[in-house]
């Protein structure tokens, strides 16, 4: 083995986790996903997919810091990989559907994305006419994810915060282009009040989430951080304000509706408390925090840096 | 710590975060487009219309493209019937699904020019054995052969006229 060989493989292992990592999450189902929401009128499609969007974007905003101590100078850089993921309440299996026009019942409780199998409901004056909704799609309890980030600063306090990743179109069909795009600031509040006992920054961070041809998330995050470290370890924490949304954009090949769905979903999660508890052993560090709001959601990961 | 553990911890660790990822042998409801069947009503003396000349065979590969794959289970979720011109009459008649009665509709031809549905409608009720005709049609993905069978009330017919009957159902498809 030659010395080039040895020098790339480290950047090649860590390359391929975060393709392997991100696509962990694409596959459950996003190119399926695509395929059963061309089958909804858009009204369908909304609480179908709803809690796709609440858990997802609750998950986009998370694990942007394990710090709030931000030199004023100096050359600082860090290599993360954050894994995140959501917990996948009762609430988010099901929703009230439409039934077709003149149909009795005119609305029933059936599966979302993450919920089991559809309903099968019988129209009550005449049961020979029936309608379903469709089964659930990912079963799991917490819906995962998985982001590369690299931090570098810092200047007057200031580091930023880059997510990326763009993976093209794998195999026929079951793995769409994903393109992943993160970017976020975090200032030095400590800087501009001295001996505080504690370190205090503020961070924006915006993100966008782009999988296949239909689906397009966005998210923003805007909040307060505060830590305090001893020796090796770092305990920290913060609140934050934020908004997540997705658009669905397709041709439903419902005949009955309009054939161009446009669907702008807000995601339910608008503000979190985050605490959580790091480890540094050198250059390697390793994180952990727990997010409460309308969706709890754990995140954790690893990072090189110093 | 060796880097590659912590790696290979995480990529285990993923999946098995409680997920399944996919539930098995998940089903989509498709609705089917396009068992329609448009009939015109000859003008003149005759009030009638109906089989051989008033039906049209829907093939299978034009209700069920190949975006279906594999699908099990079939419904009917509703039968419309309209009308297309002017006519100061009323229309009575049947629709026949591989030759078996699946409705009937009787009123004003102009009530008609809305579509009815026969869910809502008191002008069209179900009959016969026609749906579950149309049911294992589609689930044996043959051809469907509709006919608009019955008459108006007024003669000379004008020209113009027609009756649309439209099904609509849905199959479980597995995407």
């Amino acid at each position: 083995m030659n010395s080039d060989e040895t020098r790339s493989r480290p950047r090649r292992v860590w390359v391929l986790a975060a393709v392997m990592m991100i696509l962990s999450t694409v596959a459950c189902g996003q190119t399926t996903l695509e395929n059963t929401l061309k089958q909804f009128s858009g009204d369908d499609a909304r609480g179908y997919i709803q809690p796709f969007a609440d858990l997802f974007g609750a998950n986009m905003n998370s694990g942007f810091y394990h710090s709030a101590a931000i030199p004023n100078t100096g050359f600082h850089i860090a290599f993360d990989i954050v894994a995140m993921g959501s917990l996948v309440g009762d609430e988010q299996k099901t929703y009230s559907a439409n039934t077709p026009a003149g149909f009795t019942p005119s609305t029933f409780q059936t599966a979302t994305v993450f919920g089991g199998q559809g309903t099968l409901v019988k129209n009550s004056t005449d049961t020979v006419f029936q309608y379903k909704g469709s089964d659930g799609i990912i079963n799991t309890s917490i819906f995962p994810a998985a982001v590369p980030q690299l931090s570098i600063g810092t200047i007057f306090g200031t580091k930023a915060v880059i997510r990326y990743i763009k993976t093209p179109k794998l195999g026929s069909d079951q793995i769409p282009e994903v393109t992943l795009f993160g970017i976020g600031a975090q200032h030095s509040v400590s800087r501009y009040i001295p001996r505080l006992p504690l370190d205090l920054s503020a961070g924006v961070y915006y993100s966008s989430f782009k999988v296949g041809e239909i689906m397009d998330f966005t998210g923003l995050s805007i909040g307060a951080q505060a830590s305090k470290s001893f020796a090796i370890a770092t305990l920290y924490g913060g609140l934050a304000w934020e908004k997540t949304s997705m658009t669905l954009e397709y041709r439903t090949t419902d005949p009955l509706a309009d054939p161009q769905v446009k669907q702008d979903l807000d995601g339910k999660n608008s503000f979190r408390f985050t605490l959580g508890a790091g480890l540094k052993f050198g250059f390697f560090s390793i994180f952990a925090d727990a997010n409460f709001g309308s969706i709890t959601i754990f995140s954790g990961g690893i990072g090189f840096g110093n | 710590m060796n880097t590659r553990i912590l790696l290979g911890v995480l990529l285990f660790a993923l999946p098995t975060m409680g997920s399944d990822c996919i539930n098995d042998g998940f089903l989509v409801s498709v609705n089917i487009e396009g068992i329609t069947g448009r009939f015109d009503i000859r003008p003149g003396n005759d009030p009638t219309f109906g089989p051989p000349n008033d039906c049209e065979t829907i093939a299978a590969k034009t209700y069920l493209t190949d975006d279906f794959g594999e699908y099990e289970n079939v419904r009917v979720y509703d039968i419309t019937v309209q009308t297309i011109g002017t006519y100061a009459g009323d229309v009575n008649g049947s629709v026949l699904v591989n030759g078996r009665a699946a409705a009937s509709y009787n009123g004003p031809w102009s009530a008609f020019n809305k579509p009815q549905s026969l869910l809502t409608s008191g002008l069209v009720t179900r009959s016969g054995t026609g749906v579950g005709e149309l049911v294992l049609s589609v689930l044996s993905r043959r051809d469907i052969t509709i006919c608009g069978q019955g008459s108006v009330t007024q003669v000379p017919v004008p020209s113009g006229l027609s009756v649309i009957i439209e099904v609509l159902g849905q199959v479980d498809a597995n995407p």
